[in-house]
Formats: structure tokens, C-alpha cells, sequence
């Protein structure tokens, strides 16, 4: 054989893997623990005092102050309202229209479905600021090409973003326009993923069209759809901050702040901290506790098709 | 007795129906809303463009196609802030933010991957709730922090919580748990460390799972808009979210220029979307929703 | 020298104990093939073995060292996996390389080393594919390799025959033989496959819920299995063991549908509880009446070379081997005959194999005497 002895070699211990994966973890936790904990702990700290951000000028602590206050609010409750409004109404256009879609579409020959894909799933890598750009020369009540086709065939030109009932809905619309294309695609993945067997299983026992789609499609998709709705209710209201901040400021008359929105105004327009963090401590709770029933909800009503 | 559900006679019998073909019909209205779907994605973004090149007298034409063009628009965008340098802001800020959390995500996601330790699970579901924080919950400590460091207004500050995404290391946590153990072991048997097993047997293995995440880091940093919104002073010193931003909130409507400096600020995102639609769409759709 | 001790090793996952005490001496160059059952801590032996778990209590020793908290790659064991975890992003080349480079062998001495061993296994024509390029069996030469270049002390081989098809399986199986003829290196090779384990065992380790059963050769093991569970395990088809009782004067007594009947006489104390194995093949089957114990036959397989038949002896079945033939015997009376000298003893109740020798019995004993069992 052409293989030499090789020499004794040095025998290593094993090293001690009780610290090495600590290692590993510690940028990761550290910056955690910097942005996001040790900010939360501090949030929490802030939420019993009065402070205006201002290096040099004091803290004073309010205890519950704060909280009594906000939920004293009218804009408080306002934009709590308006919150529920933004998940209602995004939400058929970032399920019920796609899921609609892609069950309709779902025998397109691969091809065109390729293309259309492209197309759709555009909206979802352009910028917020951009689309909110976009969308605010769209619908200027002037000029914006929107409202010169609206005059065109006999109508009144719509102040989409500076009338109060109409405000919000222009914004949703945005919103929903941003996510409609991508959740089809999320949706026709799911659709598209069903096994064909089962399908064909269901046409063998005599299944209509229909009954396949009720019987067979939707509840596969179903799991997706809820993961969707979840996405919605926990961030849905988020997805729209930006679209409020460019567009119309909260306005008008606060008909189209959200809780995030508003949040961002106690901190940042008008500098109380104190405010600010007792906001944010509420939304925190809130949302975590939504965040939890619905993910228990996820677990009950998921199953997988393997 | 076990007899026999299966020999039984069949309830009825069923007229015979013929194979119902593809209906044409079917697929031509399926067509026809995937088009009215694919015009209202994409309208808007040609808009942008079409609007960007008009010329300043032509710019409330409603022609589909712009009469006549011109860069005016864009000049005049370049003069008003400093797009160049925005930019330039802007890509360092994303490159730099992609690489940290791809880094800290891999070495995170190999410790999670590689080892069971004391509090593992509790240590997973911590890096995990922090993806569910709302970034307005935390932005006023966060705020105060960099505020401290002297740092506000400065691209050094819109990295800095930027380093580490709970995302990454959860996505890169799932690649490498679902890479084969046995891999690892023969490589601890033919003498490989950690480290080299990290970055010579995990690393180029999840080339893909990388560069999707890469793509999705970059394209979500670069649109990003919220925290450079509240650390700006100055131009210089912001990304270009924050120029189109100015724009808007000047006297009057710019429009015009405001398309250009849209179109602008799209340009390197779309540019990448038409070169790896396939990737940039399937990064999205495994874990881009947020 | 690079003898293999275990002695008392024992491992549990989370306070569940998997191996419950495991002692084995593998002397340098023998190749030791340990069998069993599923779930039986093979694995977990072996991993054991190369460093991969961590040892719970006992020792394992290589040559002189205690190898308890050594480095894997520095144990001198290389291992092949059952699914050859292979480098995916690795050329055959760079897979078999790996362990070299890492121990910083200059690049020549590296390359002769891979066209040496690529050259053993046949590989040269593949070095630079990558193993998604490659078919089952050559993946299981480049897991070969990359275990050979390192001239390992020990070889490790966790069923690594068990993803092939047959075909391929038998080659390798004669593949790994020769070659160990040739490196005589210490090798230890799981498997649940007894055939793989007869085949190619100087010493079969027999392993059952964590202990080990029987260490012996293949053909110690097959003649005379240790225990009860060996008897079942090792062979195909299985043994057939059943319940018998010991009567008066060492009387082997089963039951049979006419009543107790004797099929020996042994020295044992009357009363002791005993468990009766014979192999299909000791069995003698007969169509002519009253030559040993009534039977029907249930269903004969086919396999070519030989006939079982699975007979029914009153509420128990039996299976026995049979020339080829074909008789039609399906649903026929037979009657069986248990030669005394091709009986195993066990006791019933350790299991453990009793080794005394079974006369042929003196006469029939009176169906009103049968014992209760
Ligand atoms: N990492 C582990 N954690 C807990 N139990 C394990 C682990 N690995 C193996 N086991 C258990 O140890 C027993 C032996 O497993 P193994 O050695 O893989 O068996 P074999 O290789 O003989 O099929 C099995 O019951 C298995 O469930
Ligand atoms: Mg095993």
C-alpha cells in the first residue's frame, strides 16, 4: 500500500462546548439586548415620568399620570378606533381578493403565470415613500390623472386625501395596493402546492368544481389564509404608518392617525416623552396580547398536509 | 362478521358524464383578471416614470405616453437636494446593515444549530418575540441612546440597530437545523473546529438561503423609512427616503421633480428585481411579509 | 497498537438510560460487527466510540489511552455514515482531501495520498464530480475514502451498506472485506441486517435494548446462541422457540393438541421452566402418519433453494424447512419430528441459554400427565 505510517499525533481534550455557543450568540444578543430589551425596560421607565427630551432639563416623575391621561384622550380613542378600521379594511385586499385570485387563476398555463408574477409582485419592492409619491400625484385633486379621468367622464373631482371621510380609505387603499400582488402570489405558492393527487382523488369520487374548490382547496389553503390574517392583525396598521405620515400627517381632524401613528406623534412632534412611553407600553401590551391569542389560534385551527 | 362494505352493491348509479375539457372560457376570464391585476400593480410605477421625463409644460397631459421628453425634471431634482449623496448614504447604510446581520444571524444561528445548552429554548424564543416588537415601542429609548452617543444625524446611527435582525437568525437558524448532523460530525471527525465548520462546511452549503436573505435585507433597508425619519437634521447626513420625503413637504407640489427623485431612489431596487426576479420574488415570499 | 476497550460504558439521554453497562475488548485488526435490533443504542455505541456523544460513565480505551474526553478527530477513528455524509459543496476530490488539509499536509503529500486511495476504491475517473453527481455506490466509496486516507487506528461503520440496493450491497459488503484483508485495521461495523453481520464478522457482537447479548463468531453465534433473543434474532427464518416444561426423570415436556407429549429427556430438576428452540432447518417434516407430532401445513413460501413450510401444532405455529420441491402441502396433516441433539435450551425466565445436552426420550409420556403451563 502507497500510504505511509503517519506520526503520532497530539490528542486534543474536547474543548469545553459549555461557553462556545455563547460565543457565538453574544453579537447577536448583545445588540439585542441594546435595541430592543434594554429599550423596552427603559420604555417602561420612561411611561412614570414627565420629560421633554431636552438633555438638561428634568425628569419628573408622574407615576400613573401618564396612562390616566392618554386614556383620557379623545385622539387616544380615536386612533384606537382608526386602528381597527386600517386591519377591517386591509384585510380583503391582502386575503379575500387574493385568495379569490388565486383559486380563480390556478390552471393558468405556467407561463403566463410567470410573467403575471413579475408584474404583481412589483409593488412590493417599491419603496413606501415612493408609493405614497406615487399615489399622492395619482390622486392630486388638481391635476392628478385620477381625478382628470374622473372629470372626464362627468364627475366631480374626490379630495381622497384632505376630505375626513374619505382620507382613511385612501390610505388603506395604498396599503392594500402594496400587498394585493403579493398576496396572491403567497396564496397561488399555496394553491399551486396542493398535491394534484388529492385533487384527482376528489375528481375519482365524482367531485364538482366547486365542491373541489370547497371541499379540497380552501381547506388547505385555509392555513395559509389564517397565517395571512394574522400577518394583517398584527401588522397591518404598522404597514400604513408610513403612507399616514407622508400623505396626511394624521389629518385631517385626526381621521386617519393610527395608534403607531399617533405614538410617533406624542414622541416626536411634541416631544413628551413621558407620553410617548406610556403609549408605547400600552400598545406593547396590547399587541403582545393579540399577538398571543392569535398564535394559539394558529396552533388550534393549522393543520399540515404532508 | 367483517363482510364486506366493499362487495356491497353501489348505492346508485351515476349518469355517465363526459371528461369536461379545460373550459376556454375559463381560462380567458382567469387571464383577463390576472391583466386588470397586473395593470393595477404596475400603472402606478409607470406613471412615476412617464411623469419623470415630461417636460415641465407637458407635465398634466394625461397621454399615456409622454408627448415629448426631457431630464429636466431630474436636474431640477439634483439641484434641490443632494441626491447623489443620498444615494450613496443609502447604499452604504444597506450594505453595511446586510453584512452585520448576515454575520451576526450566521454565528447566532450556528450556536442555535450546532450545540443544545443550558436555556437554549428560552435564549430561541427571546431572539424570536424580538421580531414582533413594533420598532415605534422602542424607538424613543432607542432615540435617547444614539442621542447620547453624539450620534444623531449621522449614517453611523441609522446602522447601528440595524446590526442584528431576529429574522436572520431565525431563517439561518432553520437552514442549518435542517442541514444533515452527520455532515457536521464527519466534518468533527476529520478534525474540523467550529469556526471552520461554520464557514467551510455551513457557509457554502446555504449559499442560497444567504443570498435570499441578502436580497431581502438590502431591499427592506433600502426602503427603509421610519429611523432615518426621526434621526435627520440635514440632507447630507439622510437616505433618499428622506429626500422624496422633502420634496413633498415643500410650498406646493413639485411634481416633476418628485417622480425623478422616485424614480431615482427605485432605480437600484428595480434594477435588481429585473435582473434576479426569480430570487428577489422567493425571498420575499419565504419570510419578507413583515 | 490499537486494541479497543470498552468497559462498563453506559449512556442515558436525559436520566433515560440507553446502554446499561457495556463491556467489549476488539483486539488490533479484527473486524467486529455488532447486530441488532433497531433502537438497540448501535448507534449510540459507536458514536460513543468515535467521540460524537458524550460518555455517560465506563471508559473507552484505544490502545493505551482512555479516549473518555478526547477530540473525535484526534481519537484515530475515521467513520462512514449510513447516508455518507458527504460534503455537498465538495468536489470527490476536496471531500477525500478534507481531513488532510485540515491537518495541513503540504499539497503534494496531499494529492498523491487522494490518487492512492481513489485509486483503491476506483474513484479516479470521478475525483472531480461532486457527490450529487455520483450514484449510491460510488457515494459509498468517497465516505470510504475520505475514512482511509487518514489511516485511522479504527474504522468505524454505522449500516453503511443499508441505502444501496441489494445488488450493490453484496458487492460492497465483499469490497469492504477485501479491503480490510488488506489495511488490517481495526474495524467495528453496525448493522441490523444479520446477513451483512454473519458475512462479515471475525467477531459478531450481538446487542438487544442496550445490553450485549453474545460476543462470539458467526458461527458460535448461529450454533450456539446465548440467549433467547439471540436464538430469534440470528437466523432466517427465525427460530422456533416455545414453552416447555421439565417432567419427572428430566422428561422435556410441551404440549401438543393430543396433550403433553416428551421430545427428550435432558438433566434438569423436574419443574424447571424452559423455553425450546429449533431451527426450520432441524426440523423434520413428514406426510406419513404418526411419525412425530400432528401438524397441518398453513402455507408454504417459495424461495427457490428451499421450501418453508409454516405448519399450525395446535395454538402455536411452527415453521420448517423443506427441499425444493413441489408437493402440494398447503392445508395437508404432516407430522414433525424434533431431533433431541438439534434442541436449545433456555431458561425461562433469565432467557439465558442452558447447556446441557437432550437424550432422545425414553417413551412417550400419558397425555393425563401433561403439566400446566
Ligand atoms: N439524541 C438522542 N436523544 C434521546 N434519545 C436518543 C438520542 N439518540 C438515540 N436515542 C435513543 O437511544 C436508543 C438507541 O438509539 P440508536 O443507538 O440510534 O439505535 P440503533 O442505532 O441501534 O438503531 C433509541 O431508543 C433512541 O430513541
Ligand atoms: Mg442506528
Amino acid at each position: 500500500m502507497a500510504l505511509a505510517a503517519q506520526a503520532p499525533t497530539r490528542r486534543r481534550r474536547m474543548t469545553q462546548s459549555r461557553w462556545a455557543p455563547w460565543l457565538y450568540l453574544s453579537p447577536a444578543l448583545i445588540l439585542l439586548v441594546v435595541w430592543i430589551y434594554w429599550p423596552l425596560v427603559d420604555a417602561l421607565r420612561l411611561s412614570f415620568y414627565q420629560w421633554n427630551m431636552l438633555p438638561n432639563s428634568p425628569q419628573i416623575y408622574v407615576g400613573w399620570n401618564n396612562y390616566t391621561r392618554i386614556f383620557a384622550l379623545p385622539k387616544f380613542w380615536q386612533s384606537l378606533r382608526n386602528t381597527g378600521i386600517y386591519i377591517f379594511g386591509i384585510l380583503p385586499l391582502a386575503v379575500l381578493i387574493p385568495l379569490a385570485i388565486a383559486i380563480y387563476t390556478h390552471d393558468l398555463p405556467e407561463r403566463s403565470r410567470n410573467i403575471y408574477r413579475a408584474i404583481i409582485f412589483v409593488p412590493m419592492i417599491i419603496a413606501p415613500v415612493v408609493a405614497a409619491a406615487v399615489w399622492r400625484w395619482l390622486l392630486d385633486p388638481g391635476y392628478g390623472l385620477v381625478n382628470q379621468m374622473l372629470q372626464g367622464i362627468g364627475f366631480k373631482p374626490v379630495k381622497f386625501l384632505s376630505d375626513p371621510n374619505t382620507a382613511i380609505w385612501t390610505v388603506i387603499l395604498i396599503t392594500g395596493w402594496k400587498l394585493i400582488g403579493f398576496s396572491t402570489l403567497i396564496l397561488s405558492a399555496a394553491n399551486a402546492n396542493i398535491n394534484p393527487s388529492l385533487v384527482e382523488a376528489a375528481r375519482m369520487d365524482g367531485a364538482s368544481k366547486w365542491e373541489i374548490i370547497r371541499d379540497i382547496r380552501l381547506p388547505l389553503l385555509s392555513s395559509t389564509a389564517l397565517f395571512l390574517v394574522v400577518m394583517t392583525i398584527l401588522l397591518g396598521a404598522q404597514w400604513s404608518f408610513t403612507y399616514i405620515n407622508v400623505l396626511t400627517g394624521g389629518g385631517p381632524l385626526g381621521s386617519t392617525s393610527n395608534i403607531y401613528y399617533l405614538l410617533w406623534d406624542f414622541g416626536f412632534s411634541t416631544m413628551s416623552v413621558g407620553w410617548g412611553s406610556a403609549a408605547a407600553v400600552i400598545l406593547f401590551l396590547g399587541f403582545g396580547a393579540v399577538a398571543f391569542v392569535l398564535f394559539r389560534l394558529i396552533d388550534r385551527y393549522t393543520f399540515h398536509d404532508n | 362478521m367483517t363482510t364486506d362494505v366493499l362487495r356491497a352493491p353501489r348505492p346508485m348509479a351515476r349518469p355517465l358524464r363526459r371528461i369536461s375539457d379545460k373550459s376556454g372560457l375559463d381560462t380567458a376570464a382567469g387571464h383577463v383578471l390576472m391583466v386588470l391585476l397586473s395593470i393595477l400593480c404596475l400603472f402606478p410605477v409607470y406613471w412615476m416614470l412617464a411623469s419623470s421625463l415630461r417636460p415641465a409644460n407637458a407635465m398634466f397631459e394625461t397621454s399615456l405616453w409622454p408627448t415629448s421628453m426631457s431630464l429636466d425634471n431630474y436636474r431640477q431634482a439634483l439641484e434641490a437636494i443632494p441626491i447623489g449623496r443620498m444615494l450613496v448614504n443609502t447604499l452604504v447604510f444597506s450594505v453595511v446593515s446586510t453584512a452585520f446581520q448576515l454575520l451576526t444571524g450566521l454565528l447566532a444561528a450556528f450556536a442555535f444549530a450546532r450545540w443544545t445548552f443550558a436555556l437554549d429554548k428560552l435564549v430561541y424564543s427571546a431572539v424570536a418575540l424580538t421580531w414582533l416588537v413594533p420598532f415605534q415601542v422602542v424607538m424613543i429609548p432607542n432615540y435617547l441612546l444614539i442621542a447620547q452617543m453624539g450620534l444623531l444625524d449621522s449614517i453611523v446611527a441609522l446602522i447601528l440597530p440595524n446590526l442584528v435582525s431576529a429574522l436572520a437568525i431565525l431563517l439561518l437558524a432553520q437552514a442549518m437545523r435542517s442541514f444533515p448532523r452527520e455532515v457536521i460530525e464527519a466534518a468533527r471527525m476529520d478534525g474540523a473546529r467550529n469556526w471552520r465548520i461554520l464557514w467551510e462546511v455551513m457557509v457554502p452549503n446555504l449559499r442560497g438561503t444567504i443570498a435570499s436573505l441578502a436580497i431581502l435585507i438590502f431591499i427592506s433597508t433600502w426602503n427603509e423609512y421610519f429611523w432615518p425619519l426621526l434621526l435627520s437634521r440635514t440632507a447630507e447626513n439622510s437616505v433618499i427616503q428622506i429626500g422624496i420625503q422633502m420634496f413633498m413637504t415643500a410650498e406646493g407640489n413639485q411634481w416633476g421633480p418628485l417622480m425623478a427623485a422616485s424614480t431615482l431612489a427605485s432605480l437600484p431596487v428595480l434594477v435588481i428585481y429585473v435582473v434576479l426576479q426569480r430570487q428577489v420574488v422567493q425571498s420575499f415570499m419565504k419570510s419578507g411579509i413583515r | 497498537m490499537a486494541d479497543l476497550t470498552l468497559s462498563n460504558l453506559k449512556k442515558s439521554y436525559d436520566g433515560k438510560p440507553v446502554l446499561h453497562g457495556v463491556d467489549i475488548t476488539i483486539p488490533d485488526g479484527h473486524f467486529v460487527v455488532i447486530v441488532g435490533p433497531s433502537g438497540c443504542g448501535k448507534s449510540t455505541l459507536l458514536r460513543m466510540i468515535a467521540g460524537l456523544e458524550e460518555v455517560t460513565s465506563g471508559t473507552i480505551s484505544i490502545g493505551e489511552t482512555v479516549m473518555n474526553d478526547i477530540e473525535p478527530a484526534d481519537r484515530g477513528c475515521a467513520m462512514v455514515f449510513q447516508n455518507y455524509a458527504l460534503y455537498p459543496h465538495m468536489t470527490v476530490r476536496q471531500n477525500i482531501a478534507y481531513p488532510l488539509r485540515i491537518a495541513k499536509l503540504p499539497r503534494a503529500e496531499r494529492d498523491s495520498k487522494v490518487e492512492a486511495v481513489a485509486k483503491i476504491l476506483n474513484l479516479t475517473e470521478y475525483l472531480d464530480r461532486r457527490p450529487a453527481q455520483l450514484s449510491g455506490g460510488q457515494r459509498q466509496r468517497v465516505a470510504m475514502g475520505r475514512a482511509m486516507v487518514r489511516e485511522p487506528d479504527v474504522f468505524l461503520f454505522d449500516e453503511p451498506l443499508s441505502n444501496l440496493d441489494a445488488l450493490l450491497r453484496v458487492q460492497m459488503r465483499i469490497e469492504i472485506k477485501k479491503l480490510h484483508r488488506r489495511l488490517k485495521a481495526t474495524s467495528v461495523f453496525v448493522t441490523h441486517d444479520q446477513v451483512e453481520a454473519m458475512t462479515l464478522a471475525d467477531t459478531l457482537i450481538v446487542m438487544n435494548a442496550g445490553r450485549v447479548e453474545q460476543i462470539g463468531s458467526p458461527a458460535e453465534v448461529y450454533r450456539k446462541p446465548a440467549s433467547v433473543f439471540v436464538a430469534g434474532f440470528m437466523g432466517a427464518p427465525a427460530m422456533n422457540l416455545f414453552p416447555a416444561a421439565i417432567g419427572a426423570g428430566g422428561a422435556l415436556v410441551i404440549d401438543a393438541p393430543t396433550g403433553g407429549v416428551g421430545i427428550g429427556r435432558t438433566s434438569l430438576a423436574e419443574g424447571t421452566p424452559v423455553t425450546v428452540g429449533v431451527r426450520p432447518e432441524n426440523l423434520l417434516l413428514s406426510e406419513t402418519a404418526g411419525a412425530g407430532l400432528p401438524a397441518t401445513v398453513d402455507f408454504v413460501e417459495e424461495l427457490g433453494g428451499s421450501r418453508v413450510a409454516y405448519c399450525t401444532l395446535g395454538d402455536r405455529e411452527i415453521a420448517a424447512t423443506l427441499p425444493p420441491g413441489d408437493q402440494q402441502l398447503e392445508g395437508r396433516p404432516v407430522w414433525l419430528t424434533l431431533p433431541p441433539e438439534a434442541l436449545h435450551l433456555y431458561d425461562r425466565i433469565t432467557g439465558q441459554r442452558i447447556d446441557v445436552p437432550v437424550h432422545a426420550a425414553r417413551s412417550s409420556i400419558p397425555s393425563a400427565f401433561a403439566p400446566s403451563m
